[in-house]
């Protein structure tokens, strides 16, 4: 059973929300006119591996469940963008004589499990539902100044994103769309376009995140998420006004480890039978027998991984229809990862309430669990988003 | 301590008002016409705003600049053109800059509004700097960007006005038409899109009678690669060019790095700034009080006053520009309008553009009608009009500016396309001078009104007014 608590961890929520949002578009820092733009993502992918602690792929549930188990999670982020200055008529140097941005991001999640996986939840009464409104996320920016040399020109564009979590969050599921924990982000973002057929955008940003106030999935969600760098770059290359093709590299980490303080995922229906703790348990023959029913109870404490980190290779094209209407169909292919996992003791008690005071001596048994949901989970499955951006009142 | 700050800051100014924010403002004395698009008084800057503290700055010594911006600009999309021609010797009297539309993609300027806001707007700094000066100002030199463009050559064409700018600096204006502009366009933003897109009835109306009229110098600048402005691909490289002007495809000619400007930069670098620069201060100064010279007809001969100035007349519908041979006189033929300017070389000034037909055998004491179909009125989409004048040898001339059409007005030529709403006002003359009573018309275009119709109010009553006015855009 053990080993069921384990590869429980191995399970996932949505793609990691906050690193979508920065994943930069085809001239997605660049100047623009102002005025008010929306811009529409749907991601969807379906779950079945993950990266673990070591770098390694490995599929949902490990061997607990049969292969072919996944999740499918789908996120839609609507964005509503306006440009313009704010400080134009106020002298105020550095504003002034730029415009700013300012950006509402709205999310809303559907996200399933396939039935070995609602099955493995409920054992640890747990469940996988996750639909809902997710995160918002509220923008504010400035452009920095243009330059041009030759067939160069690029522009900067400096913004610091708040997360606020007001989205959908049980704390008994695995699928949450939404957090219990602020962020606040700082981030530096670059565009060029060489010879006005590559264009080049890249961005720096630094997640710095807040202790959550709730933590989900029997504590497997960080009670403390680390911050997390992003790094991005998309090339696009323009073949003529209305068709680009694109790709790019994406890569973010945890600065440090996630602190996980309130774990209590444990199997819900307790006792447990003997034959089933003696084999999964790997509890010795003599131990074994000494009782016909065990209980199990995590060892509470301070637990912590090894950090986060994911790399992603990206690749689409996009389509401008009629000026008014950009629409990009994109696929993310992670290349590398490391996922949360951190080892976490088990009491073994032959009576209920199972503590350190009737614990069987020399029974404490471990388990490494795995982190769950997006400050935690790495999904190695490939994702594919489609993008559309309205130029609203346009012809 | 904000209150001493201030009070301090009058001290240090010696009682004088403070400068404006940024310097973006007009100054005192000078009052800016409303929008015809926001139906809000045009801001931007230009003019001396605080009084001169030296003689050369006094007023304008030189041809004031207008700088006209594009879409979803505004003036400060001139800064830089401002920080160069001042350092280039122009002075504030000299540079002007208005913002006439919404500077914004929510909503699109288009071309009709913006020429008569122009209008207005040029009236004023005549009379601004008519008045600060004591001499008239008969003159400008006009940059524009982009729509700025079409909208200077609409405001030219509407408003007969040729002869009042000296030199027209054309960057990247969709003067062939741009590949984002569409026949179909329904958003709430399709005027523009209407006038300029490929083969646009607005457009052809608009080079109808030539691409450079009067004595105006005119350059373009535009890309000419079909890389660096997206608004003009390779199929579209030379729509900004414009026959008989100094067309410069700016970064297929430029030699090195010097080239790749896009559709922005090419108004805004120091590179093209300088050409720009370069062209205006090319043009020949005008004398100060001169008058400008007037074309005196006598009989079905033409000759221009004073004696020193020439004529430049064309026929077969086509408009005189400055390459068209100068003429001591000229004979109106039978049967055929002559378009004519009257240019001094001595003073630099050009009369009006008008148009002349021969009147012999001609006479009639007949009242001459002038009649449109349709009439006027809302309409969804834009509309054709048709303007019949009872002499079918009458020449039609009309007017979206709200000025009264003179010979030299903007041509009837065929069915004319109205793509936003505008209020137009024609007049026939006949070859030997008569004229209708002018046919003042509204058109009032737009896809509100087309709502407002069939609203579930007016479905349950017919009889009910059809009030569009909380949709449309302000000043539409």
């Amino acid at each position: 059973m053990i080993r069921r608590l384990a590869v429980a961890g191995l399970l996932l929520a949505a793609p990691a929300q906050a690193a979508i949002v920065f994943t930069p578009h085809v001239s997605e820092y660049a100047v623009l006119p102002r005025g008010t733009y929306l811009d529409t993502t749907a991601v969807h992918s379906s779950i079945d591996r993950i990266w673990d602690a070591d770098g390694h792929k490995v599929p949902l549930g490990n061997t607990a469940i049969a292969p072919g188990e996944s999740i499918s999670a789908t996120l839609l982020l609507g964005r509503y963008l306006w440009i313009g200055n704010l400080f134009e008529d106020s002298g105020l140097p550095f504003f002034d004589d730029r415009n700013q941005v300012l950006r509402v991001i709205a999310t809303a999640g559907r996200q399933s499990a396939s039935g070995a996986i609602n099955e493995l939840s409920r054992e640890f009464g747990q469940t996988s539902r996750g639909s809902g409104f997710g995160d918002l996320f509220l923008l504010a920016g400035v452009y920095g100044r243009q330059y041009h040399h030759g067939p160069l020109h690029g522009n900067g564009l400096y913004t610091l994103t708040v997360k606020a979590p007001v989205g959908s969050f049980q704390r008994d599921s695995l699928l949450n769309p939404g957090t219990r924990y602020w962020s606040v982000m700082p981030q530096l973002s670059h565009h060029q376009d060489w010879f006005g057929r590559l264009s080049i955008d890249a961005t720096a940003a630094l997640q710095i995140n807040s202790a959550a106030s709730e933590t989900a999935y029997g504590g497997l969600t960080p009670s403390k998420p680390a911050s997390v760098v992003n790094l991005e770059a998309t090339f696009a290359w323009k073949f003529s006004p209305q068709w680009f093709a694109e790709a790019g590299l994406s890569h973010y980490r945890s600065l440090g480890s996630n602190r996980y303080d309130e774990v209590s995922l444990n199997i819900a229906n307790q006792p447990v039978p003997p034959s089933t703790a003696c084999n999964t348990l790997l509890v010795p023959a003599a131990q074994c027998n000494l009782a016909r029913l065990f209980y199990l109870a995590p060892v509470a404490g301070e637990y912590r991984d090894r950090g986060i980190r994911n790399s992603i290779a990206t690749a689409g094209f996009s389509y401008v229809y009629r000026s008014a209407a950009v629409a990009s169909v994109r696929a993310a292919l992670p290349v590398a990862g490391r996922g949360s996992q951190f080892t976490l003791p088990y009491h073994v008690c032959l009576s209920a309430p199972c503590t350190a005071d009737n614990e069987l001596p020399g029974l404490r048994q471990t388990a490494r669990l795995s982190g769950v949901q997006e400050a935690a989970a790495i999904s190695a499955s490939p994702y594919f988003e489609l993008r559309l951006v309205l130029l609203l009142f346009a012809p | 301590m904000p209150l001493l700050v201030l009070a301090l800051a009058a001290c240090a100014t010696g009682g004088e008002p403070p400068p404006r924010p940024h310097e973006r403002a007009f100054p005192d004395g000078f009052r800016p016409p409303l929008s015809q698009a926001t139906g809000r008084p045009v801001y931007g800057w230009g003019g001396a705003r605080r009084q001169p503290e030296a003689a050369e700055n006094a007023s304008p010594s030189r041809t004031p600049v207008l700088f006209i911006h594009g879409n979803t600009e505004d003036a400060t999309f001139w800064d830089a053109a401002r920080r160069s021609f001042r350092e280039a010797g122009w002075n504030d009297d000299e540079l002007w800059a208005p913002s006439y539309g919404w500077a914004s993609t929510a909503r699109f300027d288009a071309n009709d509004a913006t020429a008569v806001t122009l209008d207005a707007f040029v009236d004023e700094v005549q009379r601004y700097l008519g008045g600060k000066s004591g001499r008239p100002i008969r003159q400008f030199d006009i940059v524009a960007h982009s729509l700025g463009v079409t909208a200077v050559r609409q405001w030219l064409t509407q408003s007969n006005r040729w002869h009042q700018v000296r030199s027209f600096v054309a960057v990247a204006g969709a003067n062939h038409g741009v590949w984002t502009a569409r026949p179909d366009a329904r958003g709430p933003s399709r005027t523009s899109s209407f006038e300029l897109y490929r083969g646009s009835p607005w457009l052809a109306q608009l080079n109808a009678g030539g691409e450079t009229v009067g004595a105006m110098r005119t350059m373009t600048l535009y890309d000419g690669t079909g890389r660096y402005d997206t608004l003009f691909p390779a199929e579209d490289a030379d729509s900004p060019a414009l026959a008989g002007a100094v067309n410069i495809a700016f970064n297929r000619e430029a030699r090195g790095w010097a080239g790749g400007h896009d559709h922005r930069e090419l108004a805004s670098a120091p590179a093209t700034l300088a050409v720009i620069a370069d062209f205006l201060r090319a043009g020949p100064e005008p004398l100060p009080n001169a008058a400008p010279p007037t074309i005196v007809r006598d009989g079905d001969q033409l000759h221009a006053a004073p004696a020193e100035a020439r004529l430049h007349c064309a026929g077969d519908g086509r408009d005189p520009d400055r390459q068209t041979p100068p003429q001591a006189t000229v004979t109106l033929p039978p049967g055929q309008w002559l378009s004519c300017y009257a240019h001094s070389p001595a003073s630099g000034l050009s009369s009006p553009l008008a148009r002349h037909a021969a009147a012999a055998g001609r006479g009639s004491n007949a009242a001459l009608q002038l009649n449109a179909d349709p009439a006027g009125g809302p309409f969804p989409q834009p509309v054709t009009v048709t303007l019949r004048a009872s002499d079918p040898a009458a020449l039609i001339v009309y007017s979206i500016t709200g000025r009264q059409p003179d010979s030299g007005s903007a041509r009837y030529r065929g069915p004319l396309y109205l793509p936003s709403p505008v209020a137009l006002t024609a007049v026939a003359i006949t070859p030997d001078g008569r004229r209708s009573a002018p046919l003042r018309l509204r058109y009032d275009i737009g896809l509100e009104v087309d709502e407002a119709l069939h609203s579930l109010q007016r479905q349950l009553d017919p009889t009910a007014a059809a009030d569009d006015r909380g949709d449309r855009p302000d000043g539409d």
